[in-house]
């Protein structure tokens, strides 16, 4: 007899998927039967309903230390927290996506549901708690982001990008694959447990050699320097909507993945793989924010200046502590509000035809529209990480995290990089206030739904910078729980 | 077979080798005589087929080499092993020579698993359906790699057409196929043939409503997947000349054609095991050989039958538009096939073990279909030809 | 008695056997060299171009996807449907979520034109 195992712990666990999917699914179809498309925001209503009802169902069914699947995936905290992050990432992007989508001439109804579909692949890659769970999760993401990246069709940036990423993507699959191949063999089993408790058994050049190519896979999707080629094209040439979810939501997934493995599966390595982490991290923040400084155009700073964020990340990571976790969980939460923000803004100032992406379509903006350029101050402040905005704290534990664990010079180096980051995050306040416009007022009012996610980005940037205990107390309990 | 390469081993004239070479020894020697049937039946089909259709079409057929023109076939291939074997010098030349080979394995491998018997198959492998299912993907492979190598836009066109044909009607048949291995619980081509009986009312066909429409969508499909009129767009002659074999001459054109009218006696010999009860015959005698041979020559009848009546549909009905094709693929059959499978799925959970007067019933009915079609046959005959002769080879 | 063993040894036979045929046709047939017969064959015309890197129409290739996407989706049926009759109920509940994901599918691909073939 199989046993087919279905119980309680195997419906809460797939439960907000669920809703995410069904949502997604039905949206699809809403999408191609209905023939009435004279609101263009009428879709996202029903996206909204999906993402909401995923977070409620996330936050209704979590629970610390369940398990379901034969252990392979779990609702806990840390997936529970993840959810929450993608979902908010998802639904921010939703929110700025109907009036810009329109703006530039993309009639694809896909959209809607593609994004919920990679939000669910996210929300596997939280919860997974076996590498091909974490595959699994990562190829309904990335198939999904692949098409998104290219939804605009007539434009041949979109175009490239979605190649570009495509075909790197496939490549870093290859790698993943291998890797889960390789750590097979050497423990006999994919499951995170198994892996940590047969690790020192088993033959450390065959363990080594299969972490290597998760590193490289793993690091392609955080866009970890040197895997980080991709990034700025595909950043710079998807649509800012998509632009703004993969800068936010991939980024989240693909580093609570990679927390996940590195956390608790390969714990008993951390002397190992720390030290090739250290210097993915080091060499990520310092490339992109040197290359950051050196932008001209405001989407692909953010491209590079979301490459040093990733850095940060896994300085965390190499802490391997659970205080470590909490604090990456917690930077995530902060990075959705200010980086989605900072899209957001980019996109309200977007024309038809022209995307007035360059810092100096920027110059005189707090005089043409001072409430929207005050948001910008806000998110461009918090980014570099000054209090008492969110970033300021996120970085703050971050550190914490990173001198507790003994690592002083990975402190070091990252405050070091928060002050180079300072210079070009200022120098498009200073293109704002101080600089008077080149060309003629914009005469475009953004669009309802995108003043909702604009507000909704400051609250969380000054909510969670004022009160961050809650959600920070949340996240390192989670990580405190896996162990 | 395990049973004569036993004895042959132990007191026939292989005693002595080793255990594995006997065996080699004893499946060359099975394949070979397959391969040589094989050669003959579609032999014969492609000359009783022309007979066929033209006796149906009211004309005379080949009847001169042989008594009624039965050796045609021989003469044929005789003639065309005369033939210069031309390549073109366009063509891209290892590809070239190599498509009919890869047709021929694709096409040989799934008569490696078709039971004649009740050990009369060279390989019973576990998953003997899906096995089927892939190795045909081969002849794909062959044509679509003639198609490509002639380097000529008619072979290319027919080789694309083909591909695209045959991939889109594997899925129907596909999923058709599920409908009766839910029912047996096992993917040998024996085990679903032992899991049916001699009688009508115990095949598969008859078993409930779903597997009834599963055949149809089975047959259907796997014409298709032939390349049989009225799908044979590959190949049109009207449009494509030849389609992928425009540029084949003498011998390699003949394999492709052997090929093609073998696959034929598959797509009978795989609707009689999955459908149409095998090779199973009452158990009326103890004499091995003697119940094998009636095994085989009921599994062969069976099978001719399907085979004919793909002769028939081939002489009655024009050939279909590309995109009736697709549609007739993608929007009829794949979602018929969905809920087919569904129903079947339900049907089986609700009679995990049959259900007889269903069976009775499914079997009366067909017996009435099919006799109203007879009769609708034969009316239609009389009023068009008062005056036609029965006798067929008259 | 491996029955892929068997399968082998029929893929061997059958390779030599074609290949026999093919060798007595060389060795039967006439060799005669001809320009013209070498062509390739455009219904008498000159030939015109040549195949390699011309554009073919996407419908192919749509077809091909679609093909990959549903063909996999069956294949994995065929497992659930060997041990169908162990699982009961709930695999039919299973099957049918899996099928209503698929039906989903096939009526987006249906409904935006990707199977009209003209």
């Amino acid at each position: 007899m199989i046993e087919v195992v279905f119980g309680g712990a195997e419906l809460r666990a797939v439960t907000p998927l669920l809703v995410v999917v069904v949502t997604a699914m039905i949206s699809l179809l809403y999408e191609v039967f209905n023939e009435d498309h004279s609101d263009p925001a009428r879709p996202v209503w029903l996206s909204l309903v999906g993402i909401v009802g995923g977070i409620v169902a996330t936050v209704a069914l979590w629970e610390n230390g369940h398990s379901a699947f034969h252990g392979t995936f779990a609702l806990d905290g840390v997936s529970a927290f993840t959810n929450v992050v993608c979902l908010l990432a998802a639904g921010l992007s939703l929110l700025m996506a109907p009036g810009y989508l329109t703006s530039i001439g993309v009639r694809a109804r896909e959209f809607y549901p593609l994004v919920l579909l990679a939000a669910s692949g996210m929300m596997v890659m939280g919860g997974a708690r076996d590498l091909i769970v974490l595959f699994l999760g990562i190829e309904i993401m990335s198939i999904a982001a692949y098409v998104l990246a290219g939804i605009h069709r007539t434009d041949v940036k979109s175009g490239e990008a979605a190649l570009k990423y495509f075909l790197l993507g496939a490549f870093a699959t290859g790698f993943l694959l291998y890797g889960i191949a390789i750590l097979y063999g050497a423990t006999g089993s994919t499951g995170y447990d198994a892996i940590a408790a047969a690790l020192p058994k088993a033959s450390k050049l065959l363990v080594l050699g299969g972490v290597a190519l998760l590193i490289v896979a793993l690091g392609f999707k955080v866009s970890a320097v040197p895997f980080h080629f991709w990034a700025p094209d595909v950043y710079q040439g998807a649509p800012t909507s998509v632009t703004a979810l993969m800068a936010v939501g991939i980024k989240a997934a693909a580093v609570v993945g990679f927390a996940r493995l590195f956390i608790v599966a390969l714990a008993p390595l951390h002397q190992d793989w720390a030290m090739v982490v250290w210097w993915l991290a080091v060499l990520t923040m310092t490339v992109g924010n040197v290359t950051a400084v050196a932008q001209n155009n405001v989407k692909r700073m953010l491209a590079y200046s979301s490459i040093a964020h990733a850095g940060y990340l896994l300085a965390a990571i190499v802490a391997g502590t659970p205080r470590g976790g909490g604090a990456v969980l917690f930077y995530l939460l902060a990075y959705t509000f200010m980086n989605v923000g900072a899209f957001a803004v980019v996109i309200s100032l977007g024309r038809k035809g022209e995307a007035n992406e360059q810092f100096d379509d920027y110059a005189g903006l707090a005089s043409r529209q001072p409430l929207i350029a005050a948001a910008m101050v806000l998110f461009m402040l918090s980014l570099t990480g000054i209090p008492p905005l969110v970033g300021f704290v996120g970085k703050l534990y971050l550190i914490e995290a990173i001198v507790q664990a003994g690592y002083i010079w990975l402190a070091v180096i990252m405050v070091l990089n928060s002050a180079i980051s300072a210079y070009y995050y200022l120098r498009l306040i200073f293109e704002m206030y101080m600089r008077d416009p080149a060309g003629p007022a914009s005469a475009m009012e953004p669009a309802p739904l995108l003043i909702a996610c604009l507000l909704l980005a400051t609250v969380g940037t000054i909510f969670f910078g004022i009160f961050p205990d809650a959600p920070l107390d949340f996240a390192r309990n989670s990580f405190l729980a896996l162990r | 077979m395990q049973q004569f390469a036993d004895y042959l081993l132990d007191e026939g004239i292989l005693a002595g080798l080793p255990k594995s070479l006997g065996y080699a020894l004893v499946i060359a020697f099975f394949a070979f005589v397959l391969l040589n049937f094989i050669m003959l039946v579609a032999g014969v089909t492609s000359w009783l087929e022309r007979r066929v259709w033209a006796r149906i079409q009211s004309r005379v057929g080949p009847n001169r080499v042989g008594p009624q023109g039965a050796i045609q076939w021989l003469a044929d291939g005789i003639k065309n092993i005369m033939k210069e074997d031309i390549v073109p010098t366009a063509a891209d030349k290892p590809l070239f020579k190599a498509a009919p080979y890869l047709a021929m394995i694709g096409f040989f491998g799934a008569w490696a698993c078709v039971p004649f018997g009740d050990g009369l198959i060279i390989a019973d492998l576990n998953v003997g359906v899906l096995y089927i299912t892939a190795v045909t993907g081969l002849v794909v492979v062959g044509i679509l790699m003639a198609g490509w190598s002639s380097n000529n836009k008619w072979a290319l066109l027919g080789g694309m057409r083909s591909a695209a044909q045959i991939v889109s009607y594997e899925i129907p048949a596909a999923i058709a196929v599920n409908a009766v291995i839910v029912l047996t619980g096992t993917l040998s081509m024996q085990g679903i043939i032992r899991a049916q009986g001699w009688a009508p009312w115990n095949w598969f066909l008859f078993d409930n409503p779903f597997t009834f429409v599963a055949f149809f969508i089975f047959f259907v499909a796997l014409l298709a997947e032939g390349n049989r009129t009225p799908f044979d767009l590959p190949e049109a002659e009207s449009e494509l000349v030849a389609g992928a074999f425009t540029e084949y001459s003498g011998l390699r054109s003949l394999l492709f054609f052997l090929v093609e009218w073998g696959n034929l006696y598959i797509i009978g010999a795989l609707c009689t095991s999955l459908f149409l009860g095998g090779w199973q015959t009452p158990h009326f005698t103890d004499n091995g050989f003697v119940l094998g041979l009636v095994q085989f020559v009921v599994f062969f009848l069976k099978s001719y039958f399907l085979v004919f009546v793909a002769m028939w549909i081939r002489a009655t009905l024009p050939r279909v538009r590309v995109d009736q094709l697709m549609s007739l693929c993608w929007k009829y059959l794949v979602p018929i096939s969905f809920v087919n499978l569904l129903g079947a799925m339900l049907w089986v959970v609700a009679f995990p073990h049959g259900f007889l007067p269903a069976r009775l019933g499914m079997f009366l009915f067909g017996i009435m279909v099919t006799i109203y079609f007879l009769m609708r046959v034969a009316f239609h005959l009389r009023r068009a030809r008062p005056e036609m002769s029965w006798n067929p080879i008259a | 008695m491996n029955p892929y063993i068997a399968l082998l040894i029929s893929f061997a036979l059958c390779a030599i056997v074609a290949g026999i045929m093919c060798g007595a046709s060389w060795l039967l047939g006439p060799k005669v060299e001809n320009k013209a017969k070498s062509e390739i064959f455009e219904t008498g015309n000159p030939p015109l171009g040549s195949i390699r890197g011309i554009r073919f129409p996407v419908k192919f290739y749509l077809t091909a996807i679609l093909f990959v996407v549903f063909d996999i989706e069956v294949v994995f049926m065929y497992p659930w449907a060997v041990v169908f009759r162990r699982l009961g109920w709930m695999g039919l509940g299973e099957m049918a979520v899996f099928v209503a994901v698929l039906a989903v599918g096939l009526a987006y691909v249906w409904r935006v034109g990707a199977l009209e073939w003209d």
